[in-house]
Order: C-alpha cells, then structure tokens, then sequence
C-alpha cells in the first residue's frame, strides 16, 4: 500500500539483517534516487551498527552531503515485493521531515516493481484484467 | 592528519572524523586532511556521536571510521533529492 504525504509516496517495508527482522513504516518511494538508504538509528534497534571494513559511500545531493555505510541484508520485502542479499546504505537520512529511509530504483528493478498510483499499490504485475 | 597519521595515532579503534581538505576524483573521495573529532572503543558509540553531530552541523564532512582500515575507498553517488509539496 502506497500511501501519499508531503507530496510523497511512502510504503512500509520490512528488513532482515543476520536473522533479525524489523519493519519500518514510513520509507520513501523514490525512483530518482539510484540506491536504497535507510536511517542509522532505527536500523541500531536489529544490530546493525558500521563495521571496520564496510564499503563507505558519500551521496551528493542538492540538500547537501552525508556519508554512508553499506551492508548486505538478508532480505528487503514491500508488500509482495521481496529480494534476498541486497545492499542497502545506511547514513543519518536527514531531510527535514519524517522518513525511515529511500526506496530506490535499485530495489523497485530487481524486484520487478509495478509501480501503482490510482489504486496505490505497489505489486509484482499488472493484473491481466486491467483493461480500463 | 593524513588518514595513516590517525591509523598510528589511534590504532584498532573507531574514530569519528571530519574532513578538513577533501577533493572528488574519478567518482571517488580523496581525504588529504583529517582532523579526530573523537576516538571511541565501540561503533555505535561512534555511530550515534556522529549522528548528533551531522545533525547540528550538516556541513561538515564527518566520517566515523575504524582505524584497521587501511585504504579509504569512498565511491560518490549522485541523488537529486526530494522535493515535498509542503
């Protein structure tokens, strides 16, 4: 379910790092933006903090820099959408409102995301009765 | 400090960072200078201190880094951002 505020579109998700499993409500849909983030200190609630030797990755933007940290994650799953050993970067995801994180193209592509916006869903195809 | 000065300085340890010259070359980020904000024994310590700190001051390059790296290989991605209706 996609569900729209600010002007965005924000889905529910859940992740699995080395076993442990945590949903995050309020991720953004965004594809513009190439990779997968998500917010550092919701994601400290199942363990995962930076390691020594993680790939560091600094994301430039129009609102400005940060630097992030990137993990392989068991699973990521939206609704019926769901991939396995997926990178996602992990930084402090501050852009002056509420989010848990960036949904990007990255995982709306290995996933085979259809993308709904009059029913608000977000599905794995087109249903074939779709003809209105 | 270059980046090996802190690895002799503070070995085997997290440190948070903040770059005080840094260049982007060939997608990648080059830190020339670095000055040790913090050290810290854990990484989530280090973690949530870099959290607080980015959040009042946005702009400056932060990094919390474990010290038994030996190279920095930090790749740059462009992202556009998000603009809300309000």
């Amino acid at each position: 379910m996609i569900k729209l505020e600010h002007g965005l579109a924000y889905v529910a998700v859940v992740l699995t790092f080395r076993g442990r499993s945590l949903s995050l409500g309020s991720v953004i849909l965004d594809t513009g933006s190439a990779g997968t983030m998500f917010a550092a200190d919701r994601l400290l609630d199942i363990g995962i903090v930076p390691e020594p030797f993680d790939p560091l990755r600094r994301i430039r933007g129009v609102g400005g820099t940060e630097v992030v940290f990137t993990k392989r994650i068991d699973r990521l799953a939206a609704g019926a959408l769901a991939v396995a050993d997926f990178e996602i970067e992990v930084g402090a995801l501050d852009y002056g409102f509420p989010a848990d994180g960036i949904l990007g193209l990255d995982f709306l592509v290995r996933s085979g995301a259809v993308i709904d916006l009059r029913s608000l869903e977000l599905r794995l195809r087109n249903p074939t009765s779709e003809n209105h | 400090m270059t980046w090996m000065e802190v690895r002799r300085r503070y070995p085997h340890q997290w440190v948070v960072v903040e770059a005080l010259d840094a260049r982007s070359e060939l997608g990648k980020r080059r830190l020339e200078e670095l000055a040790v904000v913090e050290p810290f024994l854990d990484a989530e310590g280090a973690l949530r201190a870099y959290l607080k700190l980015h959040r009042r001051a946005p702009g400056r390059e932060l990094y919390v880094l474990h010290t038994d790296r030996e190279d920095l290989d930090i790749a740059e991605r462009t992202w556009l951002g998000l603009r809300t209706a309000g």
